[in-house]
């Protein structure tokens, strides 16, 4: 924005008020997929034909696993694990993938076979753990993927990567890129939503930061609003006491003229999201409450996403906030549940987790499907990264860890466009490498080896956006003098995943 | 050595072999439905037409010559030419062969181009050696060998032509019809298949037939291809014909091949229309409804091609009459008219942003675009009335949402018959759609997808309702059998000893809400270890869910369950698997109690941990 020439300034404006007059006007543009995108003199101007598909999914609802939930203990059956448990992995295949520095000094690498037995589920005789029945009631409905991989190895970066593209902090996440590409304004609750729960497994975990679900270097209000789990779901929503709606609404009036002329003056679009802000947080002030008002629902649907459903903050409640949002068509909700972190004493931690997530996530789909929005909602269940097939620290009768393990890891997906009662990919015996149909290894690279059946975070980012019906492409914003992509420049549409 | 070869008996006896292993290719080697080196021959195939032309102009110089040394009375030596001759026939002969081996090409003319090119190159191998040899005694035959190869060599060269461009006698002037004025056209035949002809027709008709697939007519499309119908009247969005001209031209599937001429949006909408209008093949121009959209394009469609020089105009929401009226709507009534897709010209209304709150008035602002609503999602709609009149006023609509709207039989009793034919998804969930609506409903055999979830329905009546409607998948999942309402008042709980900080050892279990504190069940290893609940208040208790320890569940073996109203007299209640402790317990209970005593047995000491206790009343 600095420039020098005062005459592109003056154009700049000019075109920036055009913008803003248009937005201010809830001209259906941004509805229509529609986007502003610069030209090579800096003039924003309209691009056609962003999508030449009608979406499948109108809205998103991501279950964020964070910490890693373990795939040899609950996706991806490894017999052969079991059959040589606490043999030296070394032995059996040559250890040449990264190690985090936790394990890298350890002397012994001892496979780790799982404690828990895989049952067939569904018409399709899904694989899925003993310790994820209620996801197992599901099989039919779901495809699994079991061969997602990513570039990251540690929590922040990985969990970065999956939000936004890109392993260092600042990208816009998936959530505000769908916002800003599809999102239309004037609703009574933001685009995005983002909530957080903690796990039982392991309380003491990696802290998620709010820039997860921020908007980077778009505009502020494609930023996901994060609802707390105690006190006011939305932070300062409620009036201070003594104030009423009336004085409320006035003072933001007065305020909103304000910002106005300040708009007119500088046209700095944070003056815009600025003003949107303020609105947004005035109709939440009715919309909110309205939301977690859950003494509507009937016993029998509260029954299905298990007794946690009752505790604010907990998985299964936001789960059914989930449905609740989608029902009022919030674009993309995302979930995150922390806990899946299990470095050691697996057989302790893995239970409790899955007894927090697998009711409510199943729950969610049961009910999305029997009020007919499975159709048009698509559902996506996966943490950051994989784990070892090897023991870390010490591995003994009752007790094994596992850490991280970018090259191979399972996630979930359900509904909108999406091959039900179908698994995608495959790993081999030791859960080590993603091979292709006939066992052999396949060691996918985004930039010289694409490979069709390895499916890669920007391959996820990219299906996603294909089923919202934005071709991920196609929807980039310029910034710093180089336009950019939620994908970079990476991505396919895993075909093998729609249906 | 040398002179063995001289010799032209050594020679004829070679060419026989060689033009006799060329004619037995086809028997050799047959054409198989998956062939085993497809990338070889799709490479090597693609030499065929760098090698064909070389004999066509060849053989055309050296007839050329021939008449040109005969008018000047010369001799030419044209043995050379005639050697250049054969061998690169053979060469295309052999490329044309792999390519047809590779399976893309099928049909008649394929066959008799295959035939025609090995007879043409097993003659030219001939000619070289009659010129050399028999010219002297019997120049006669040269002659006619060349007549006859020149023969050979057109018409099988006009196969080839007409399967890779198209036949060119077909577009003589004195061949075309005159043009009909298209009041009296029959859109199919004037219409329709000029379009094919020009875009589909060099792959998929008689003399080529991609994938198995023909367009040339209807009864073909309908048959269509190796893997799938091409075409279904009256549905546009299941006729890959249409889908595979829209999607992204980047994409495999996407028709026609991306490097080929590109079917333009007002051929397409022409095509879209004739298949929505039933893909008729005797609809005439003149009986198409004054107010079909059809009309038209078909009029721009003239004007576009009179001027010759403007592009086609995409089919774009934003030239939709109704696209201004849509940006008004939406500044009213907060951005809730979409278009279904940038390139589309139908909408998707939704009511999730002032869901259960929605005025009366919307209804009315919304007529103005019942025309064009695909989509109408009313779920939550206090309005049963006005939205059925809508939702029958709506011509194009597919997907009606009523979802947990003010809905009741009334209203779907007078309105289901006149829902429009095009319907295919009805979602009633959570309404007061009872039994009494379903023969209505029945009515609607275009339904593909019904949801009656949560609705006051009988089984048999839905059951009937599937007998009904075949072809409708009906949802209607069971509802679980009520437990009796969650008693949420406050608890006491006692245990008879406590194991330290629980809430370490078992994180997770924070088994009784409704106690001050979050309160975890472990006891030390007591004989009789027990716990007892103290409730508010009396209640009829209906349902007690106890979940165990998983890991440990054995140490709950027989556990018993007591219930007194005055923590003094007991009644056992009895527990399902009591000596082998489940997961969890489903007791249904009708028993008045306000305290509640989980106790093990007294034979032997034991630890009593539980995670959860659930406790259901009736009101």
């Amino acid at each position: 924005m600095n420039c020098t020439n005062p005459l592109d300034d003056h154009r700049m404006l000019q075109t920036r008020r055009h913008f803003f007059g248009k937005m201010a006007k809830g001209m259906g543009v941004m509805a229509l997929g529609s986007l502003f995108q610069n030209d090579a003199l800096g003039m924003p101007q309209m691009s056609q034909g962003l999508t030449n598909f009608a979406p499948k999914a109108k809205r998103v609802i991501y279950m964020f696993q964070s910490g890693a939930p373990s795939p040899q203990d609950l996706f991806d059956p490894k017999p052969y694990l079991r059959k040589h448990n606490g043999e030296e992995l070394a032995d059996h295949i040559e250890m040449t993938r990264r190690v985090t520095g936790m394990t890298a000094n350890q002397s012994s690498f001892p496979i780790a076979g799982s404690h828990y037995d895989f049952q067939r589920y569904g018409q399709c005789g899904m694989e899925i753990s003993e310790l994820l029945p209620h996801t197992g009631s599901i099989a039919d409905d779901i495809c699994l993927v079991r061969s997602m991989w990513t570039e990251a190895i540690n929590h922040d970066p990985a969990v970065t990567f999956f939000q936004t593209g890109s392993q260092i902090a600042g990208r816009p996440s998936i959530g505000s890129w769908l916002s800003y590409g599809l999102g239309t304004d004037n609703k009574d609750l933001p685009n995005f939503v983002a909530m957080v729960s903690r796990g039982t497994g392991r309380p003491n975990c990696q802290p998620l930061y709010d820039r997860l679900w921020g908007s980077g270097f778009l505009p502020t209000q494609h930023a996901g609003v994060k609802f707390m789990s105690i006190g006011d779901p939305v932070l300062y929503l409620k009036d201070p006491s003594g104030m009423s709606k009336k004085a409320r609404r006035e003072m933001l009036d007065r305020l909103g003229e304000l910002n106005e002329q300040k708009l007119d003056d500088f046209a700095d679009p944070e003056i815009y999201s600025r003003i949107q802000a303020y609105e947004m947080a005035y109709r939440m002030q009715t919309s909110v409450p309205e939301l977690s008002d859950i003494s509507d629902e009937p016993d029998h649907v509260l029954e299905m996403y298990g007794p946690d459903v009752h505790k604010r903050g907990s998985y299964a409640y936001n789960c059914l906030m989930a449905r609740r949002l989608a029902e009022r068509g919030v674009q993309f909700t995302q979930l995150f549940h922390m806990g899946w972190d299990q470095h050691f004493n697996l057989p302790t931690q893995l239970p409790g987790q899955c007894r927090d997530t697998d009711q409510a996530s199943a729950a969610l789909v049961k009910d999305l499907k029997q009020r007919g929005m499975l159709d048009d909602t698509l559902i996506v269940w996966g943490g950051e990264f994989g784990r070892t097939s090897y023991s870390q620290g010490k591995m003994s009768k009752d007790s094994y860890g596992r850490d991280h393990h970018p090259g191979c890891f399972p996630i979930w997906m359900a509904g909108a466009g999406i091959k039900p009662g179908n698994v995608f990919g495959q790993t081999d015996k030791l859960c080590y490498n993603i091979v292709d149909q006939d066992g052999n290894p396949l060691i996918p690279d985004k930039h010289h080896n694409y490979t069709k059946d390895a499916v890669h975070v920007h391959d996820l980012h990219a299906t996603m956006m294909h089923l919202m019906g934005v071709d991920h492409e196609r929807l980039t914003f310029k910034y710093q003098g180089r336009n950019f992509r939620l994908t970079d420049v990476h991505g396919h549409v895993v075909k093998g995943v729609l249906s | 050595m040398k002179a063995v070869f001289a010799k032209p008996g050594v020679q004829a006896l070679g060419l026989m072999v060689l033009s006799a292993a060329v004619m037995c290719l086809p028997v050799v080697f047959p054409q198989s439905e998956n062939p085993g080196f497809l990338a070889w021959y799709e490479f090597l195939g693609s030499f065929h037409p760098l090698f064909l032309h070389l004999p066509i102009g060849i053989l055309t110089l050296v007839v050329a010559l021939e008449l040109w040394a005969k008018v000047r009375g010369q001799k030419a030596d044209l043995l050379f030419p005639l050697i250049l001759n054969a061998l690169s026939a053979l060469a295309a002969a052999v490329f044309g062969f792999i390519w047809y081996l590779t399976g893309s090409w099928e049909g008649e003319t394929i066959e008799n181009h295959l035939w025609k090119g090995l007879a043409f190159a097993a003659l030219a191998l001939w000619l070289p050696w009659i010129y050399h040899h028999l010219k002297v005694r019997a120049v006669a035959s040269y002659y006619i060998g060349l007549v006859v190869l020149v023969g050979v060599m057109f018409s099988a060269a006009h196969d080839g032509g007409t399967m890779s461009h198209g036949d060119p006698l077909a577009k003589a002037p004195w061949l075309q019809e005159e043009e009909k004025a298209l009041s009296e056209a029959v859109l199919y035949h004037d219409v329709v298949v000029p379009i094919l002809e020009e875009k589909c027709y060099t792959c998929h008709s008689e003399s080529k037939r991609k994938g198995g697939l023909r367009l040339d007519s209807i009864a073909l499309m309908v048959e269509g291809g190796d893997n799938d119908t091409a075409l279904v009247p009256g549905e546009t969005h299941n006729s890959p014909l249409l889908t595979s001209i829209h999607l992204p031209e980047e994409d495999d599937m996407h028709m026609p091949p991306k490097e080929k001429p590109q079917i333009t949006a007002r051929e397409l909408a022409i095509l879209e229309h004739w298949v929505r209008l039933g893909a008729s093949d005797s609809l005439k121009v003149a009986d198409i409804p004054s107010t079909d959209p059809l009309l038209a394009v078909l009029e721009s469609a003239d004007q576009v091609e009179g001027t010759g020089t403007v592009e086609a105009v995409e089919v774009q929401a934003q030239d939709s009459p109704l696209f201004a009226k849509v940006v008004a709507f939406n500044a009213q009534f907060g951005n809730s008219l979409s278009w279904m897709g940038h390139r589309s010209q139908t909408l998707r209304f939704s009511l999730e942003s002032m869901r259960g709150k929605e005025s009366a008035e919307i209804y009315a602002a919304l007529a103005a675009f019942a025309g064009a609503i695909e989509v109408l999602d009313l779920a939550y709609a206090q309005h049963g009335a006005r939205a059925m009149e809508l939702a029958v006023s709506c011509s194009q609509l597919k997907s009606l949402d009523l979802g947990a709207s003010a809905l009741s039989d009334t209203e779907v009793v007078q309105y289901a018959a006149g829902l429009p034919s095009t319907l295919e998804q009805l979602v009633l969930h959570s309404t007061g759609v009872s039994d009494a609506a379903l023969p209505a409903l029945a009515k609607l055999g275009h339904l593909q997808r019904l949801y009656l979830w949560n609705a006051p329905l009988s089984e048999k009546a839905v059951a009937s309702l599937r007998r009904q409607l075949p072809e409708c998948a009906i949802d209607f999942p069971a509802l679980p059998k009520s437990k009796g309402s969650r008693y949420s008042g406050e608890m006491k709980v006692t245990t008879s000893s406590s194991y330290g900080d629980t809430a370490k050892h078992l994180p997770g279990f924070t088994a009784m809400e409704g106690t001050q504190q979050p309160f975890t069940v472990h006891t030390n290893a007591d004989k009789g270890a027990w716990v007892m609940v103290e409730l508010q208040q009396e209640i009829q208790l209906s349902h007690v869910i106890i979940n165990n320890r998983p890991e440990l569940q054995e140490r709950a073996n027989g556990l018993r369950l007591e219930l007194s109203r005055d923590a003094k007299s007991w009644t056992e209640v009895e527990m399902p698997n009591y000596n082998q402790a489940p997961k969890v317990w489903e007791i249904e209970l009708d028993h008045p109690a306000r305290y509640l005593r989980l106790k093990l047995p007294d034979s032997q000491p034991q630890y009593l941990h539980l995670q959860h206790i659930s406790i259901y009343h009736k009101q």
